[in-house]
Protein backbone atom coordinates (compact mmCIF):
# COMPACT_ATOMS: atom_id res chain seq x y z
CA UNK A 1 0.00 0.00 0.00
CA UNK A 2 1.71 3.36 -1.41
CA UNK A 3 1.09 5.83 0.77
CA UNK A 4 1.75 9.94 -0.49
CA UNK A 5 3.19 11.05 2.77
CA UNK A 6 3.75 14.21 1.84
CA UNK A 7 0.35 14.80 0.31
CA UNK A 8 -1.36 13.51 3.20
CA UNK A 9 -2.53 16.45 6.04
CA UNK A 10 -2.45 15.58 9.30
CA UNK A 11 -6.43 14.96 9.28
CA UNK A 12 -5.89 12.93 6.56
CA UNK A 13 -3.54 10.66 8.25
CA UNK A 14 -5.69 11.04 11.32
CA UNK A 15 -8.44 9.86 9.42
CA UNK A 16 -6.91 7.04 7.78
CA UNK A 17 -5.74 5.72 11.39
CA UNK A 18 -9.19 5.36 12.86
CA UNK A 19 -9.72 3.43 9.28
CA UNK A 20 -7.38 1.11 10.16
CA UNK A 21 -8.35 1.02 14.00
CA UNK A 22 -12.02 0.19 12.16
CA UNK A 23 -10.74 -2.49 10.16
CA UNK A 24 -7.97 -3.93 12.73
CA UNK A 25 -5.64 -3.74 9.99
CA UNK A 26 -1.89 -4.35 10.95
CA UNK A 27 -0.28 -1.61 8.94
CA UNK A 28 2.70 -1.33 11.38
CA UNK A 29 4.75 0.11 9.07
CA UNK A 30 2.98 2.70 7.96
CA UNK A 31 1.68 3.52 11.07
CA UNK A 32 4.98 4.46 12.44
CA UNK A 33 6.08 6.57 9.06
CA UNK A 34 3.28 8.02 9.15
CA UNK A 35 3.27 9.52 12.47
CA UNK A 36 7.10 10.50 12.42
CA UNK A 37 6.00 12.32 9.10
CA UNK A 38 2.90 14.10 9.57
CA UNK A 39 1.02 13.35 13.03
CA UNK A 40 3.48 13.78 16.03
CA UNK A 41 3.54 16.98 15.76
CA UNK A 42 0.04 18.17 14.90
CA UNK A 43 -1.60 15.52 17.54
CA UNK A 44 -3.08 17.48 20.12
CA UNK A 45 -5.47 18.80 17.63
CA UNK A 46 -7.51 15.83 17.33
CA UNK A 47 -9.02 16.22 20.42
CA UNK A 48 -10.42 12.98 22.02
CA UNK A 49 -9.20 10.66 19.35
CA UNK A 50 -5.53 11.32 20.96
CA UNK A 51 -5.83 8.68 23.26
CA UNK A 52 -6.74 5.81 20.67
CA UNK A 53 -3.88 7.58 18.35
CA UNK A 54 -1.67 7.36 20.61
CA UNK A 55 -2.19 3.37 21.85
CA UNK A 56 -2.01 2.59 18.07
CA UNK A 57 1.18 4.16 17.52
CA UNK A 58 2.61 2.25 20.75
CA UNK A 59 1.10 -1.27 19.57
CA UNK A 60 2.56 -0.45 16.06
CA UNK A 61 6.00 1.02 16.97
CA UNK A 62 6.44 -1.87 18.79
CA UNK A 63 5.78 -4.39 16.22
CA UNK A 64 8.61 -2.40 14.06
CA UNK A 65 10.94 -2.67 16.50
CA UNK A 66 10.72 1.22 17.10
CA UNK A 67 11.46 1.21 21.08
CA UNK A 68 11.87 4.84 21.43
CA UNK A 69 8.50 6.04 19.75
CA UNK A 70 6.97 3.27 22.00
CA UNK A 71 8.52 4.62 24.73
CA UNK A 72 7.65 8.02 24.42
CA UNK A 73 4.08 7.45 23.54
CA UNK A 74 3.78 5.29 26.73
CA UNK A 75 5.44 8.13 28.60
CA UNK A 76 2.95 10.28 27.36
CA UNK A 77 -0.30 8.37 28.21
CA UNK A 78 1.05 7.37 31.74
CA UNK A 79 1.61 11.47 32.79
CA UNK A 80 -2.14 11.85 31.78
CA UNK A 81 -3.52 8.47 33.55
CA UNK A 82 -1.10 7.78 36.38
CA UNK A 83 -1.64 4.07 37.86
CA UNK A 84 -3.24 2.95 34.73
CA UNK A 85 -3.91 -1.13 34.20
CA UNK A 86 -4.60 0.25 30.79
CA UNK A 87 -1.31 1.78 30.50
CA UNK A 88 0.48 -1.02 32.04
CA UNK A 89 -0.49 -3.49 29.23
CA UNK A 90 1.86 -1.48 27.22
CA UNK A 91 4.45 -1.79 29.49
CA UNK A 92 3.72 -5.78 29.21
CA UNK A 93 4.06 -5.55 25.89
CA UNK A 94 6.94 -3.99 25.80
CA UNK A 95 8.58 -6.12 27.58
CA UNK A 96 7.11 -8.88 25.35
CA UNK A 97 8.44 -6.90 22.34
CA UNK A 98 11.65 -7.28 23.47
CA UNK A 99 11.71 -11.11 24.33
CA UNK A 100 11.79 -10.84 28.32
CA UNK A 101 8.82 -13.28 28.64
CA UNK A 102 9.00 -14.03 32.04
CA UNK A 103 8.98 -10.35 33.24
CA UNK A 104 6.25 -9.81 30.35
CA UNK A 105 3.92 -12.36 31.91
CA UNK A 106 4.72 -10.80 35.77
CA UNK A 107 3.39 -7.39 34.65
CA UNK A 108 0.42 -9.28 33.45
CA UNK A 109 -0.46 -11.41 35.97
CA UNK A 110 -0.27 -8.00 38.28
CA UNK A 111 -2.89 -6.37 36.27
CA UNK A 112 -5.01 -10.09 36.49
CA UNK A 113 -4.77 -9.74 40.05
CA UNK A 114 -6.08 -6.20 40.21
CA UNK A 115 -9.15 -6.36 37.76
CA UNK A 116 -10.26 -10.31 37.19
CA UNK A 117 -12.65 -8.88 34.53
CA UNK A 118 -9.81 -7.27 32.37
CA UNK A 119 -9.71 -9.59 29.36
CA UNK A 120 -6.94 -7.87 27.74
CA UNK A 121 -3.98 -9.18 29.65
CA UNK A 122 -5.45 -12.68 29.26
CA UNK A 123 -5.27 -12.25 25.59
CA UNK A 124 -1.76 -10.89 26.21
CA UNK A 125 -0.60 -13.80 28.26
CA UNK A 126 -1.87 -16.30 25.19
CA UNK A 127 -0.38 -14.10 22.80
CA UNK A 128 3.41 -14.70 24.49
CA UNK A 129 2.56 -18.09 24.88
CA UNK A 130 2.41 -18.21 20.37
CA UNK A 131 5.09 -16.45 19.88
CA UNK A 132 7.15 -19.10 22.64
CA UNK A 133 5.91 -21.69 20.21
CA UNK A 134 3.93 -23.30 22.66
CA UNK A 135 0.89 -23.49 20.57
CA UNK A 136 -0.82 -26.25 22.29
CA UNK A 137 -0.35 -24.38 25.87
CA UNK A 138 -1.86 -20.98 23.93
CA UNK A 139 -4.55 -23.59 22.39
CA UNK A 140 -6.02 -24.28 26.17
CA UNK A 141 -5.39 -21.01 27.88
CA UNK A 142 -7.68 -19.58 25.17
CA UNK A 143 -10.05 -22.39 25.44
CA UNK A 144 -10.38 -21.39 29.38
CA UNK A 145 -10.68 -17.97 28.58
CA UNK A 146 -13.35 -18.30 25.79
CA UNK A 147 -15.46 -20.39 28.98
CA UNK A 148 -15.27 -17.08 30.72
CA UNK A 149 -15.36 -14.26 27.33
CA UNK A 150 -17.19 -16.02 25.36
CA UNK A 151 -18.57 -13.52 23.01
CA UNK A 152 -14.91 -12.27 22.35
CA UNK A 153 -14.67 -12.75 18.30
CA UNK A 154 -10.87 -11.79 18.25
CA UNK A 155 -10.57 -14.51 20.25
CA UNK A 156 -12.84 -17.48 18.46
CA UNK A 157 -10.55 -16.50 15.71
CA UNK A 158 -7.27 -16.64 16.69
CA UNK A 159 -7.99 -20.06 18.22
CA UNK A 160 -9.51 -21.09 15.13
CA UNK A 161 -6.10 -20.01 13.69
CA UNK A 162 -4.22 -22.27 16.26
CA UNK A 163 -6.98 -25.18 15.40
CA UNK A 164 -6.18 -25.06 11.64
CA UNK A 165 -2.22 -24.79 12.25
CA UNK A 166 -2.24 -27.94 14.82
CA UNK A 167 -4.51 -29.65 11.72
CA UNK A 168 -7.87 -30.34 14.01
CA UNK A 169 -10.32 -28.83 11.31
CA UNK A 170 -13.58 -30.00 13.20
CA UNK A 171 -12.56 -27.71 16.02
CA UNK A 172 -11.26 -24.90 13.69
CA UNK A 173 -14.83 -25.20 12.11
CA UNK A 174 -16.70 -24.70 15.34
CA UNK A 175 -14.55 -21.92 16.42
CA UNK A 176 -15.33 -20.45 12.63
CA UNK A 177 -18.82 -21.25 13.28
CA UNK A 178 -19.05 -19.26 17.42
CA UNK A 179 -17.84 -16.02 14.53
CA UNK A 180 -20.41 -16.36 12.11
CA UNK A 181 -23.04 -16.20 14.79
CA UNK A 182 -22.17 -12.45 15.52
CA UNK A 183 -21.11 -12.32 11.67
CA UNK A 184 -24.26 -13.41 9.85
CA UNK A 185 -23.81 -11.89 7.42
CA UNK A 186 -20.31 -11.93 6.56
CA UNK A 187 -19.72 -13.51 3.11
CA UNK A 188 -15.97 -13.87 3.84
CA UNK A 189 -16.67 -15.64 7.40
CA UNK A 190 -18.91 -18.18 5.24
CA UNK A 191 -16.38 -18.58 2.80
CA UNK A 192 -13.44 -19.68 5.40
CA UNK A 193 -15.79 -21.77 6.88
CA UNK A 194 -16.52 -23.73 3.70
CA UNK A 195 -12.84 -23.95 3.02
CA UNK A 196 -12.34 -25.44 6.11
CA UNK A 197 -15.40 -27.87 5.64
CA UNK A 198 -13.83 -28.64 2.27
CA UNK A 199 -10.70 -29.44 3.19
CA UNK A 200 -11.89 -31.66 6.10
CA UNK A 201 -13.25 -33.91 2.94
CA UNK A 202 -15.87 -36.51 2.23
CA UNK A 203 -19.37 -36.20 0.94
CA UNK A 204 -20.88 -34.66 3.72
CA UNK A 205 -18.56 -32.32 4.66
CA UNK A 206 -18.06 -31.19 1.10
CA UNK A 207 -21.92 -30.94 1.01
CA UNK A 208 -21.81 -28.46 3.78
CA UNK A 209 -19.37 -26.76 2.03
CA UNK A 210 -21.32 -26.07 -1.16
CA UNK A 211 -23.90 -24.67 1.06
CA UNK A 212 -21.89 -22.07 2.59
CA UNK A 213 -19.85 -21.05 -0.55
CA UNK A 214 -23.57 -20.65 -2.17
CA UNK A 215 -24.10 -18.22 0.77
CA UNK A 216 -21.05 -16.46 0.61
CA UNK A 217 -21.29 -16.05 -3.15
CA UNK A 218 -25.07 -14.78 -2.83
CA UNK A 219 -23.71 -12.06 -0.53
CA UNK A 220 -21.00 -10.92 -2.61
CA UNK A 221 -20.91 -12.32 -6.25
CA UNK A 222 -17.69 -11.03 -6.84
CA UNK A 223 -16.19 -13.49 -3.75
CA UNK A 224 -13.57 -15.31 -6.23
CA UNK A 225 -12.83 -17.87 -3.89
CA UNK A 226 -16.20 -18.63 -3.23
CA UNK A 227 -16.99 -18.73 -6.75
CA UNK A 228 -13.88 -21.49 -7.54
CA UNK A 229 -15.14 -23.41 -3.97
CA UNK A 230 -18.53 -24.00 -5.47
CA UNK A 231 -16.46 -24.85 -8.70
CA UNK A 232 -14.84 -27.64 -6.61
CA UNK A 233 -17.22 -28.99 -4.61
CA UNK A 234 -19.46 -29.45 -7.20
CA UNK A 235 -17.07 -30.98 -9.26
CA UNK A 236 -15.99 -33.64 -6.53
CA UNK A 237 -20.17 -33.99 -6.17
CA UNK A 238 -20.72 -34.78 -10.03
CA UNK A 239 -17.81 -37.23 -9.72
CA UNK A 240 -19.02 -38.76 -6.92
CA UNK A 241 -21.13 -42.04 -6.05
CA UNK A 242 -24.68 -39.62 -5.87
CA UNK A 243 -27.84 -40.00 -7.59
CA UNK A 244 -27.39 -39.47 -11.19
CA UNK A 245 -30.05 -36.19 -11.02
CA UNK A 246 -28.12 -34.74 -8.26
CA UNK A 247 -24.90 -35.08 -10.00
CA UNK A 248 -26.31 -33.72 -13.52
CA UNK A 249 -27.42 -31.01 -11.35
CA UNK A 250 -23.33 -30.40 -9.73
CA UNK A 251 -22.23 -29.97 -13.07
CA UNK A 252 -24.58 -27.77 -14.26
CA UNK A 253 -23.66 -25.87 -11.17
CA UNK A 254 -20.11 -26.32 -11.58
CA UNK A 255 -19.95 -25.57 -14.98
CA UNK A 256 -21.86 -22.16 -13.58
CA UNK A 257 -19.29 -21.24 -11.15
CA UNK A 258 -16.36 -21.61 -13.51
CA UNK A 259 -18.21 -19.49 -15.85
CA UNK A 260 -18.62 -16.61 -13.13
CA UNK A 261 -14.68 -16.76 -11.65
CA UNK A 262 -13.97 -16.87 -15.43
CA UNK A 263 -16.00 -13.47 -16.62
CA UNK A 264 -15.05 -12.01 -13.17
CA UNK A 265 -11.05 -12.59 -13.81
CA UNK A 266 -10.93 -11.52 -17.51
CA UNK A 267 -12.44 -8.42 -16.80
CA UNK A 268 -10.21 -6.93 -14.21
CA UNK A 269 -7.34 -9.46 -14.91
CA UNK A 270 -3.96 -7.98 -17.01
CA UNK A 271 -2.50 -11.62 -17.20
CA UNK A 272 -1.80 -12.74 -20.36
CA UNK A 273 -4.25 -16.00 -20.88
CA UNK A 274 -5.46 -15.72 -17.61
CA UNK A 275 -8.71 -17.29 -19.10
CA UNK A 276 -6.64 -20.63 -20.09
CA UNK A 277 -5.64 -21.17 -17.20
CA UNK A 278 -8.97 -21.14 -15.71
CA UNK A 279 -10.15 -23.06 -18.70
CA UNK A 280 -7.35 -26.16 -17.49
CA UNK A 281 -9.13 -26.00 -14.40
CA UNK A 282 -11.78 -27.90 -15.75
CA UNK A 283 -9.75 -30.76 -17.27
CA UNK A 284 -7.34 -31.16 -14.79
CA UNK A 285 -9.80 -31.69 -12.03
CA UNK A 286 -9.21 -34.79 -10.33
CA UNK A 287 -5.77 -35.10 -11.42
CA UNK A 288 -4.29 -33.07 -8.11
CA UNK A 289 -6.72 -33.34 -5.68
CA UNK A 290 -4.53 -32.75 -2.23
CA UNK A 291 -6.04 -34.79 1.12
CA UNK A 292 -6.03 -33.69 4.66
CA UNK A 293 -6.28 -36.50 6.84
CA UNK B 1 20.04 -37.28 -4.05
CA UNK B 2 19.50 -33.79 -6.06
CA UNK B 3 21.28 -30.59 -5.88
CA UNK B 4 19.71 -27.28 -6.55
CA UNK B 5 20.31 -23.95 -8.04
CA UNK B 6 18.05 -20.76 -7.41
CA UNK B 7 18.33 -18.12 -10.21
CA UNK B 8 18.14 -14.68 -8.33
CA UNK B 9 14.53 -14.05 -9.38
CA UNK B 10 13.49 -16.88 -7.77
CA UNK B 11 15.40 -15.98 -4.91
CA UNK B 12 14.39 -12.76 -4.69
CA UNK B 13 10.66 -13.51 -4.96
CA UNK B 14 10.95 -15.73 -2.14
CA UNK B 15 12.21 -13.38 0.37
CA UNK B 16 10.35 -10.28 -0.72
CA UNK B 17 7.19 -12.64 -0.12
CA UNK B 18 8.31 -13.70 3.28
CA UNK B 19 9.42 -9.40 4.35
CA UNK B 20 6.17 -8.56 2.71
CA UNK B 21 4.05 -10.16 5.22
CA UNK B 22 6.32 -10.53 7.93
CA UNK B 23 3.49 -11.71 10.83
CA UNK B 24 2.34 -14.27 8.83
CA UNK B 25 3.60 -17.77 7.55
CA UNK B 26 3.49 -17.44 3.57
CA UNK B 27 3.70 -20.30 0.71
CA UNK B 28 4.83 -20.65 -2.59
CA UNK B 29 6.02 -22.72 -5.99
CA UNK B 30 9.22 -23.12 -7.03
CA UNK B 31 9.22 -23.80 -11.24
CA UNK B 32 12.14 -25.14 -13.38
CA UNK B 33 13.27 -25.52 -16.89
CA UNK B 34 11.33 -28.34 -17.84
CA UNK B 35 15.22 -30.11 -19.21
CA UNK B 36 17.07 -30.49 -16.45
CA UNK B 37 20.84 -30.09 -17.23
CA UNK B 38 22.94 -32.40 -15.57
CA UNK B 39 21.67 -33.73 -12.30
CA UNK B 40 21.57 -30.31 -11.00
CA UNK B 41 17.68 -28.90 -11.12
CA UNK B 42 17.71 -24.95 -12.14
CA UNK B 43 14.44 -23.16 -9.92
CA UNK B 44 14.19 -20.24 -12.03
CA UNK B 45 11.25 -18.79 -10.65
CA UNK B 46 9.14 -19.08 -7.70
CA UNK B 47 5.44 -18.20 -7.50
CA UNK B 48 3.93 -16.56 -4.75
CA UNK B 49 0.73 -18.52 -3.42
CA UNK B 50 -0.57 -17.48 0.17
CA UNK B 51 0.14 -15.46 2.99
CA UNK B 52 -3.13 -15.87 5.26
CA UNK B 53 -4.87 -19.68 6.19
CA UNK B 54 -2.24 -21.75 4.97
CA UNK B 55 -3.87 -25.01 6.28
CA UNK B 56 -7.01 -25.03 4.10
CA UNK B 57 -6.68 -26.53 0.56
CA UNK B 58 -9.40 -25.21 -1.51
CA UNK B 59 -7.27 -22.65 -3.45
CA UNK B 60 -4.38 -24.60 -3.41
CA UNK B 61 -5.88 -26.73 -5.65
CA UNK B 62 -6.76 -23.91 -7.66
CA UNK B 63 -3.68 -22.10 -7.49
CA UNK B 64 -1.84 -25.74 -8.42
CA UNK B 65 -4.19 -26.75 -11.29
CA UNK B 66 -3.74 -23.02 -12.67
CA UNK B 67 0.00 -22.43 -12.22
CA UNK B 68 0.58 -25.94 -13.98
CA UNK B 69 -1.08 -24.92 -17.37
CA UNK B 70 0.57 -21.69 -17.28
CA UNK B 71 3.94 -23.66 -16.33
CA UNK B 72 3.32 -26.08 -18.91
CA UNK B 73 2.94 -23.03 -21.94
CA UNK B 74 6.14 -21.75 -20.44
CA UNK B 75 8.52 -24.29 -20.63
CA UNK B 76 8.72 -24.98 -17.08
CA UNK B 77 7.60 -27.55 -14.48
CA UNK B 78 6.62 -26.68 -11.10
CA UNK B 79 9.47 -28.45 -9.16
CA UNK B 80 9.43 -27.36 -5.66
CA UNK B 81 7.60 -25.47 -2.53
CA UNK B 82 8.55 -22.93 -0.36
CA UNK B 83 7.51 -22.24 3.13
CA UNK B 84 8.30 -19.46 5.53
CA UNK B 85 7.12 -20.38 8.70
CA UNK B 86 5.23 -17.92 10.94
CA UNK B 87 6.72 -17.96 14.40
CA UNK B 88 10.26 -16.09 14.11
CA UNK B 89 12.49 -19.31 15.56
CA UNK B 90 11.04 -21.69 13.12
CA UNK B 91 13.20 -23.11 10.77
CA UNK B 92 12.68 -26.82 11.13
CA UNK B 93 10.80 -29.36 7.96
CA UNK B 94 8.25 -30.08 10.57
CA UNK B 95 7.17 -27.08 11.55
CA UNK B 96 6.64 -25.82 7.77
CA UNK B 97 2.90 -24.74 7.16
CA UNK B 98 0.68 -26.96 4.72
CA UNK B 99 3.66 -29.55 3.49
CA UNK B 100 1.10 -31.76 2.15
CA UNK B 101 1.78 -29.48 -1.26
CA UNK B 102 5.41 -30.44 -1.25
CA UNK B 103 4.07 -33.97 -1.42
CA UNK B 104 1.81 -33.67 -3.81
CA UNK B 105 4.47 -31.46 -6.00
CA UNK B 106 6.90 -34.37 -5.58
CA UNK B 107 4.68 -37.35 -6.92
CA UNK B 108 4.27 -35.28 -9.91
CA UNK B 109 8.09 -34.35 -9.88
CA UNK B 110 10.16 -36.59 -9.27
CA UNK B 111 13.12 -34.26 -7.72
CA UNK B 112 10.96 -31.33 -6.39
CA UNK B 113 12.69 -29.52 -3.69
CA UNK B 114 11.29 -28.20 -0.29
CA UNK B 115 12.77 -24.79 0.75
CA UNK B 116 11.91 -23.31 4.17
CA UNK B 117 12.67 -19.84 4.61
CA UNK B 118 14.94 -19.35 7.59
CA UNK B 119 13.55 -16.40 9.21
CA UNK B 120 16.76 -15.46 11.11
CA UNK B 121 18.44 -15.23 8.06
CA UNK B 122 16.07 -12.54 6.30
CA UNK B 123 17.43 -9.44 7.24
CA UNK B 124 18.20 -5.76 5.45
CA UNK B 125 22.21 -7.20 5.53
CA UNK B 126 21.76 -10.52 3.88
CA UNK B 127 24.81 -12.59 4.51
CA UNK B 128 23.95 -15.78 3.75
CA UNK B 129 21.16 -17.27 1.69
CA UNK B 130 18.12 -17.72 3.94
CA UNK B 131 17.02 -21.08 2.99
CA UNK B 132 16.80 -24.59 3.85
CA UNK B 133 16.71 -27.14 1.11
CA UNK B 134 15.28 -30.81 1.36
CA UNK B 135 14.89 -33.33 -1.48
CA UNK B 136 12.84 -36.05 -1.42
CA UNK B 137 14.64 -39.49 -0.69
CA UNK B 138 12.27 -42.29 -1.73
CA UNK B 139 14.18 -45.20 0.22
CA UNK B 140 13.57 -43.53 3.40
CA UNK B 141 10.18 -41.88 2.52
CA UNK B 142 11.12 -38.36 3.79
CA UNK B 143 12.47 -35.27 3.04
CA UNK B 144 16.12 -34.89 3.77
CA UNK B 145 18.82 -31.97 3.64
CA UNK B 146 20.00 -31.57 0.13
CA UNK B 147 22.28 -29.08 -0.95
CA UNK B 148 21.99 -25.53 -2.76
CA UNK B 149 23.30 -22.76 -4.63
CA UNK B 150 22.19 -19.07 -5.94
CA UNK B 151 23.01 -18.49 -9.43
CA UNK B 152 25.90 -15.21 -8.68
CA UNK B 153 25.53 -15.78 -4.71
CA UNK B 154 27.17 -12.33 -3.42
CA UNK B 155 25.35 -10.37 -6.25
CA UNK B 156 21.94 -11.87 -5.59
CA UNK B 157 22.18 -11.36 -1.82
CA UNK B 158 23.45 -8.05 -2.47
CA UNK B 159 20.59 -6.85 -4.77
CA UNK B 160 18.61 -8.74 -2.18
CA UNK B 161 19.40 -6.53 0.53
CA UNK B 162 19.02 -3.31 -0.98
CA UNK B 163 15.64 -4.00 -2.11
CA UNK B 164 14.67 -4.66 0.52
CA UNK B 165 15.98 -1.23 2.23
CA UNK B 166 14.18 0.14 -0.07
CA UNK B 167 10.93 -1.02 0.70
CA UNK B 168 10.61 -2.78 -3.02
CA UNK B 169 9.06 -6.00 -1.51
CA UNK B 170 5.54 -4.24 -1.05
CA UNK B 171 5.99 -4.97 -5.36
CA UNK B 172 5.39 -8.42 -5.08
CA UNK B 173 1.78 -10.21 -5.54
CA UNK B 174 0.78 -13.14 -4.46
CA UNK B 175 -2.16 -15.52 -5.02
CA UNK B 176 -3.88 -14.40 -2.47
CA UNK B 177 -3.79 -10.96 -4.03
CA UNK B 178 -5.39 -11.87 -7.48
CA UNK B 179 -8.10 -13.63 -5.43
CA UNK B 180 -8.86 -10.85 -3.24
CA UNK B 181 -8.95 -8.58 -6.70
CA UNK B 182 -8.34 -9.65 -10.14
CA UNK B 183 -6.22 -7.04 -11.36
CA UNK B 184 -3.54 -8.29 -9.26
CA UNK B 185 -1.26 -10.44 -11.66
CA UNK B 186 0.29 -13.25 -9.78
CA UNK B 187 2.86 -13.80 -12.60
CA UNK B 188 4.78 -10.68 -10.87
CA UNK B 189 5.46 -9.54 -15.40
CA UNK B 190 6.49 -6.34 -13.89
CA UNK B 191 8.33 -6.85 -11.03
CA UNK B 192 9.88 -9.96 -13.30
CA UNK B 193 10.95 -7.45 -15.85
CA UNK B 194 12.23 -4.49 -13.25
CA UNK B 195 14.70 -7.64 -11.59
CA UNK B 196 15.71 -8.44 -14.62
CA UNK B 197 16.51 -5.06 -15.82
CA UNK B 198 18.51 -4.53 -12.50
CA UNK B 199 20.85 -7.55 -13.21
CA UNK B 200 21.89 -6.17 -16.42
CA UNK B 201 23.05 -3.68 -14.49
CA UNK B 202 25.94 -5.33 -12.24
Amino acid sequence: MSLNYEEMSWSDVRDQFRKWREESGRHSEDVVQLWVAVLEDKVHKTGNERHLILEQVIVAALDTARFDIATKCTKQLSAEFPGSLRVMKFKAMRLEALEQYDAANEVLDAIIEKDETNAAPRKRKIAIMKARGLRLDAIKELNAYLKKFMSDQEAWQELCNLYLAEGEFGKAAFCMEEVLLHNPHSHLIHQRLADIRYTMGGVENIEIARTYYSQAIKLNPHNLRALYGLFLCCSYLANSKAVSLKRKESQKLAQWALEQAMEHTARHSSIDNNDKWIASLDSAFGNLEIKSN
Amino acid sequence: MCEYEFSETAYTKIIFHAAKYPHQAVNGLLLAEKKTKGSIVQITDAIPLFHQCLGVTPMAEIALMQIDAYAESAGLVIAGYYAAPENFYDNQIEKAPAAKIADKIQENFKNACFAIVDNKLVSLEHKRAALQVYSYASDSNRWSKAKYSLVNTSQTLEGVSLLLKRGAMRDVIDFDNHLDNPENDWTNQFLNQSLKDLQKLY
